[in-house]
């Protein structure tokens, strides 16, 4: 009895005991297989992460499908692995072998992936268009192994079929889903990071595109045997191209022959890794700087990709140097000129019997007086202009009677206006109220200058018109004029004369030749007027009259302009704003 | 403005200068070398009596109002007589430009005054007339 107790307690104990063994074996089974998926899970993430290193930043397509196949072993297990690409040439068609298959293998495949890239695509795609490449094992023609499993997985970029993954085996059944989804996520990365890639540089290829575009310089760039390959807008219309027209690099050659010898140039920028510069080029009476550089590789500083030429329009500084330069040569010689007559004066006049009458004496004497004044007025001229281009001119406003003033001028040139039949017509606004800011002495400077300029153009037996009116914020200037029957040249057509605060308005009207646009806009500039003023028959005065008259007006916060109708006349204007900020 | 006093003979000069001191002075200074002047204030005076009393040389400013000394010298090269007239640019401009498009017009000399003193220029228009 004790036996059977024993003998059942130890089977008990046993079966227990097996049932914990088997419990255990069971746990540790489950464990183990989790274990497995995981390490599978990281190396694959591993390898991925390789991949995704490897692509890197390359967008060639047909390197990041090496990579792939060349990798894909890692994960799956196959008799080969094939790629089709579609490049603009013909259909690459490259095929690993992992162990060695016959010729009808590699055939059927290639057969499998050209009827799935023509029904991806849509299209038919011929075999003969196909360029074959296979390597890994060995093709061996005495085998008669088939393709007995396979699945395709398409690559596409940026939705773009680009071309088809296959991977095949001789075994039949033999790939799950597993395999499929572990292709599809390579390429599935590859795709991504391609497109990306390929966006960065879309973008910024089209921003640099629509820099060169717009570039004021002119920008040409060549690759090493000149062959042209960028040609903006400048630098078309520099060889007188339009913008839209196709030029080539032998335009550039023909069209600046006579200006610089681009080629060689061009040829010693790349040979030479050099950077050339001109600093003065003259191209159709235009002046350039033009740099000429080969174009470096980023990535190795050493390859010449190429060459660029730069030009930039330097004619407006060469123009206002030249300006510049006359200015002084001009200021120099009328200077020198009376200083010099001024000193030969005095020699000739210490020698004996130069002088012999009292006349003789009182004309001399006369004759310095006159030169030196007229030195002087220039020398006072030249100072003011200095200290109202550097700004320290100063006003001194006080209340003041426009009316009054502007007569008392009118009173002063009315006999030399009688000389010439002119008359003074003076159209005063009642609205202006006695007394208004200015400073009297600079704004008796303006008009002198207008008045006497006016004396000077206006045809015999016309009128000088002078007119003095206020205008209110938000009217039109010239509706403002026409109320009050001004005659002037101000432009009737545009709005520009809206001027924003109130202000008092004096216009001055000759009726004599107008001036020339192209003169016009030079009328306050130093360096013309000098010159032009030398120039003119009367030579009177020193040219520098409108030039200060407009920093005086600028210095009240006002505004001087001109508009002149040609044979017909000139309107000279001044504004002065009604409160004067100090 | 001739000078008719010396009708006798003697050598006649053309003076254009718009700086009246300097005129006055050279011609002064000509007359007392018995030199007969002929007075010009600005270009297109110098041209018309270059013109009209054919001098023995012609002595140009070159600023000058209404033509200026080289516009002158480039109208007289278009006339018979003037083409090979004698001509002398005195002038207070150190410009090599100016100075080549003289030459090119074949004036004979061009002298900066204000590097001579009266004597001088009297002496070198002197020696140009043959006259010393």
């Amino acid at each position: 009895m004790l036996d059977i107790i024993l003998i059942f307690i130890c089977s008990g104990l046993l079966i227990i005991g097996l049932y914990f063994y088997i419990k255990n074996y069971q746990y540790k089974n489950t464990i183990h297989s989790q274990k497995k998926e995981n390490e599978q899970k990281v190396y694959e993430l591993s390898v991925l992460k390789e991949l995704g290193e490897r692509i890197g930043y390359s967008l060639n397509i047909e390197k990041i499908s090496d990579i792939i196949s060349g990798s894909l072993h890692q994960f799956i297990d196959y008799s080969a692995v094939s790629y089709m690409l579609l490049t603009p040439k013909n259909i690459k068609f490259k095929i690993y072998l992992e162990s060695s298959v016959s010729r009808k293998f590699v055939e059927d495949v290639r057969n499998r992936m050209l009827h799935s890239l023509s029904a991806l695509l849509n299209r038919k795609y011929e075999s003969n268009q196909v360029d074959e490449t296979i390597t890994g094992s060995l093709v061996l023609d005495d085998s008669d192994d088939q393709v007995n499993s396979f699945f395709n997985i398409p690559l596409v970029i940026n939705d773009k079929v680009v071309g088809v993954f296959t991977v095949a085996h001789t075994k039949s059944g033999h790939f799950q889903e597993k395999e499929m989804t572990i292709l599809y996520k390579i390429t599935q990365q590859a795709s991504r990071a391609v497109a990306r890639l390929q966006d960065v540089v879309a973008n910024e290829q089209f921003k640099l595109n629509s820099m060169v575009e717009s570039m004021s310089e002119g920008v040409l760039m060549t690759d090493n045997n000149l062959h042209l390959l960028v040609a903006n807008p400048a630098v078309k219309r520099i060889i007188g191209y339009e913008r839209n027209q196709i030029v080539t690099i032998f335009d550039f050659f023909e069209r600046l022959k006579n200006s610089l010898d681009i080629k060689s140039k061009l040829e010693e920028s790349i040979k030479l890794k050099k950077i050339n510069y001109l600093a003065e080029v003259i191209i159709n009476q235009k002046y350039y700087e033009v740099f000429i550089s080969p174009v470096k590789s980023s990535k190795e500083t050493d390859k010449i990709l190429g060459g660029v030429v730069i030009f930039r329009d330097i004619s407006q500084s060469k123009e206002l140097e030249k300006m510049r330069n006359d200015f002084t040569s001009m200021l120099v010689h009328e200077l020198r000129s009376p200083l010099d007559g001024i000193k030969k004066m005095a020699k000739f006049m210490q020698k004996e019997g130069s002088v012999k009458t009292s006349e003789d004496l009182h004309e001399y004497l006369n004759l310095i007086h006159n030169s030196s004044t007229n030195m002087l007025q220039l020398v006072n001229n030249l100072l003011e202009v200095a200290k109202i281009e550097s700004g320290k001119f100063e006003i001194n406003a006080t209340k003041n009677d426009v009316r009054k003033i502007i007569q008392t001028k009118i009173d002063f040139y009315t006999p030399a206006a009688l000389e010439k039949n002119n008359t003074f017509k003076f159209i005063f606004d009642s609205d202006i109220s006695k007394e208004i800011f200015f400073d009297a002495n600079g704004i008796n400077r303006v008009l002198e200058n207008f008045i006497s300029n006016a004396l000077k153009f206006t045809r015999e037996y016309k009128d000088i018109e002078i007119a003095a009116f206020l205008h209110k914020y938000g009217q039109d200037l010239i509706q403002e004029g026409n109320k009050l029957n001004i005659h002037w040249f101000l432009p009737t057509a545009e709005k520009q004369r809206v001027i924003i605060d109130d202000c008092l308005v004096v216009a001055v009207t000759d009726y004599g030749k107008g001036i020339e646009p192209e003169k016009i806009e030079k009328l306050f500039n130093k360096f013309v007027q000098l010159q032009a003023n030398l120039a003119t028959p009367e030579k009177i005065g020193t040219g520098l009259g409108l030039v200060i008259a407009k920093g005086i007006v600028e210095a009240h916060y006002g505004v001087i302009g001109v508009s002149s109708k040609l044979e017909q006349g000139t309107t000279f204007y001044f504004t002065i704003p009604l409160i004067i900020k100090k | 403005m001739a000078d008719n006093q010396s009708a006798l003979g003697g050598k006649t000069v053309l003076l254009a200068e718009d700086e009246l001191t300097t005129l006055k002075v050279m011609s002064s200074s000509l007359k007392a070398e018995n030199i007969n002047v002929i007075e010009a204030v600005d270009g297109q005076q110098a041209y018309d009596l270059a013109i009209a009393q054919h001098p023995d040389l012609v002595i140009l400013d070159i600023q000058m109002p209404k033509l200026d000394g080289l516009t002158v010298l480039e109208k007289l090269r278009l006339d018979d007589w003037g083409k090979n007239a004698e001509v002398m640019l005195l002038t207070n401009y150190n410009d090599s430009e100016k100075i080549l498009l003289a030459f090119r017009q074949k004036a004979f000399s061009y002298l900066v005054k204000s590097e001579y003193d009266t004597e001088t220029l009297v002496k070198k228009i002197k020696e140009k007339l043959n006259l010393s």
